[in-house]
């Protein structure tokens, strides 16, 4: 019975300490959740129609329950703030968040600072499958979603399969880091030219793979967003159940083994689910650059290498930055679209640059 | 760390070479020189790369000269005749193509290869149809074009061309970089670039008549396209509506014609808005956003055969309040009418005229 004695303090202890971790890992994901909200707002309240950013949040209030601001606005601004608008920055939302989840994933199960979805030939697997669904003809046309993230998923695990085949190393199963990248790099630019090969020999029909490859989101739409939301989310479990082990991956494979990890089943899964939302994403909004390679970074500079963290915080940053993104592309050259990847690498690439820079007088 | 940083900096190591050997060579090199002389004096390598320097350089002044007096008699031959001047029909005739190249036919041309689905529409509106041997892929109207040998459009072969043995030869916008490479092979090359508008397609009419020989058929179908466009341009001056405002619409992600393309130019002509207005790039991508904020009163479908129809319109989201879906006036419209620079480009003028004034073309 002096047990029980003893235990009641160090079961206090503990629970203060769970809830101090909680609050530390939960901190910077309300952080980027309010982020992410900011964004959205200001999002919604800039476009080609010039709509008083007060007139669209009291729209919105509108819309809330047991709200009544009486306001009365054009019908012309109702359709574009919500029919506009709002599918437009949810699906820069789940294509940045897919994005920067999946890279994020990567990162860790390839201990590589450089994998991600664009450098691992991923995207371009994915974006040669979702070209073969457009030509093929069981595509139902290019606003249909039909069998296009399927296909893009199938390309998506062909080029991580060979990436991570072609690299793994004799004995143990680790991945050479210089061979990854060369791989991909490769498998990248044999993809990218099977698509542009069937873009020049399939003449016209081909013309949407053109659209969709450029990427963007001019053409979001709701049922789209929703149908390819629970390929989002089934991926993006099966890689957040493994969270805990993606931080034990880290070490050697050996000594993860040696925790009881069993690591080739495992890498295989989260590989597997990655490529799932990785792939989702470009089915969704084509290949976007960068947002994988640069969110998780800019998230593990700033909140440390918790990878139960790093994931949570890179849904949020991907989503903020991508909507960011969309903003400049739709608004920058109006009435024109600028290609949403365009501005994700010349934004993107000074701003990882420039955390680089600081890292490292950090270090100094 | 520590262990493994000191192997990393040593390489491994390798045998030095003798430094005096290395003098031995050179001595007997510079004896080897001095002996012969007489043989390496004239042909050392140095010497020789001097010389393949120096031929290729001529070769350069030499091409660069020709050019310049190319440039030169080009800009004479055009100051006293312009393209598609058609003073009398005899031959030699002389005139000077988009590049500002002079071109000669000795005698009409007989044997003519065509790189412009334009052009082969031109050659056959004006009877010169079996005077054409090969056209591009994308020269398919009219239906005797099917008959036709085939030509790359966008990469074509030079030896494909010589093969065919033609005396003319016509390229567009899409061959511009090839263009030299074929009169460098010998090829009798006219470069006719797309025309910016109706007014440069009647120009070519008038040319390839006059290259052919078809003079009277040419000018006849020249006056009678110039009589159909001012026809319009006048019932249009007509009407005392506001200007309608148009989406051309390329692709359902709408891509459309800036103002500055030769739909653009005819939609101008047309008295229309066009909703691309204010875009910087000649086929931009507009945002739906800013389309539905333009309201147009009538969108033209060139993508119809992609499956886009009034009912896929009205379906997008947003659109349902737009005026064109709202008074129904989402139209199918055959691209080939309207993007090429051809004989059929009055139907289309004539097509988007009445589709845009319904009150006013019955």
């Amino acid at each position: 019975m002096t047990r029980t004695g003893a235990t009641a303090p160090w079961r206090a202890i503990r629970l203060r300490a769970a809830v101090a971790a909680a609050t530390r890992s939960l901190r910077p994901a309300g952080a980027g959740a309010i982020l992410l909200l900011a964004v959205a707002l200001l999002a919604l309240t800039i476009g080609a129609a010039d709509i008083p950013a007060g007139t669209v949040l009291k729209m919105l209030l509108d819309k809330l329950p047991f709200v009544e601001t009486g306001t009365t606005v054009p019908d012309t601004w109702d359709r574009i703030v919500f029919e506009i608008r709002l599918p437009r920055i949810a699906a820069a939302a789940c294509v940045g968040a897919a994005l920067a989840y999946s890279g994020a994933a990567y990162q860790g199960v390839f201990r590589n600072p450089l994998a991600g979805p664009f450098l691992l030939g991923i995207a371009s697997g994915a974006g040669l499958g979702a070209a073969i669904a457009i030509v093929s003809p069981l595509a139902i046309n290019s606003y249909g979603f039909g069998w296009v993230p399927v296909f893009a998923f199938v390309g998506a695990l062909i080029a991580v399969s060979l990436a991570y085949f072609l690299a793994r190393t004799g004995s143990g199963g680790g991945v050479s880091s210089t061979t990854l990248i060369l791989a991909g790099v490769a498998l990248s630019a044999i993809f990218s030219a099977i698509t542009s090969f069937i873009l020049l020999s399939g003449g016209e029909q081909t013309r949407p793979i053109f659209s969709f490859l450029f990427g963007g989101f001019n053409t979001a739409n709701w049922p789209r967003i929703l149908a390819g939301l629970p390929y989002l989310v089934v991926g993006g479990l099966g890689v957040a159940v493994h969270a805990r082990v993606l931080n034990v991956l880290q070490l050697d494979d050996e000594q993860a083994a040696q925790l009881g990890v069993n690591v080739t089943r495992t890498k295989l899964i989260i590989l597997t689910s990655a490529s799932l939302v990785a792939a989702t994403a470009v089915a969704m909004a084509g290949i976007i650059g960068f947002v994988g390679l640069i969110v998780p970074h800019a998230v593990r500079l700033v909140f440390g290498v918790d990878y139960r963290r790093l994931l949570l915080v890179s849904i949020f940053g991907g989503a903020s930055f991508v909507i960011l993104a969309d903003i400049i592309s739709r608004t920058l050259l109006d009435p024109q679209e600028i290609p949403v990847g365009i501005v994700t690498a010349i934004v993107g690439g000074p701003f990882f640059l420039y955390l680089l820079a600081s890292r490292r007088v950090d270090h100094a | 760390m520590t262990r493994h940083t000191p192997h990393c900096q040593s390489p491994p190591k390798l045998p030095r070479p003798p430094r005096e050997g290395v003098f031995k060579y050179l001595r007997a090199r510079d004896a080897r020189i001095q002996k012969d002389s007489a043989v390496l004096a004239r042909f050392p390598l140095s010497r020789l790369l001097t010389l393949g320097l120096l031929i290729l350089a001529a070769t350069a002044l030499i091409a660069a000269a020709c050019s310049d007096d190319d440039d030169d008699s080009a800009s004479q031959a055009q100051s006293d005749q312009t393209v598609g001047s058609t003073a009398d029909a005899a031959f030699p005739f002389t005139f000077t193509d988009s590049a500002d190249v002079e071109v000669t036919l000795q005698a009409p041309a007989r044997r003519i290869v065509s790189y412009s689905p334009g052009a082969t529409e031109i050659l056959f509106a004006i009877g010169a149809g079996d005077q054409v041997i090969a056209a591009d892929e994308f020269s398919d109207f009219p239906a005797a074009t099917k008959a036709l040998e085939r030509v790359a459009y966008s990469d074509p072969d030079p030896e494909r061309a010589l093969t065919l043995d033609p005396d003319f030869l016509i390229m567009t916008s899409r061959q511009v970089e090839q263009a030299p490479q074929f009169r460098r092979a010998g090829l009798n090359v006219a470069l006719l670039l797309e025309p910016e508008s109706l007014d440069g397609v009647i120009e070519n009419i008038r040319l390839l008549g006059r290259v052919t020989g078809n003079v009277d058929q040419a000018n006849a179908l020249a006056d009678d396209m110039r009589t159909r466009i001012d026809a319009v341009i006048a019932t249009i001056s007509g009407s005392d509506d506001a200007a309608p405002v148009v989406l051309y619409e390329l692709t359902n992600d709408l891509y459309t014609a800036g103002p500055d393309t030769f739909i653009g130019g005819m939609l101008t002509l047309l008295g229309a808005r066009n909703v691309a207005q204010g875009a910087t790039s000649p086929f931009p991508q507009l945002t739906a956003e800013a389309v539905i904020d333009a309201d147009p009163n009538v969108v033209l479908l060139t993508d119809a055969e992609f499956g886009e129809s009034f009912e896929t319109v009205a379906a997008r989201p947003g659109w349902s309040g737009v005026s064109a879906v709202v008074d129904q006036r989402v139209f199918p419209l055959d691209p080939d009418l309207v993007n090429r620079p051809g004989p059929r480009i009055v139907d289309g003028f004539e097509t988007m005229a009445a589709l845009l004034y319904p009150d006013l073309f019955e």
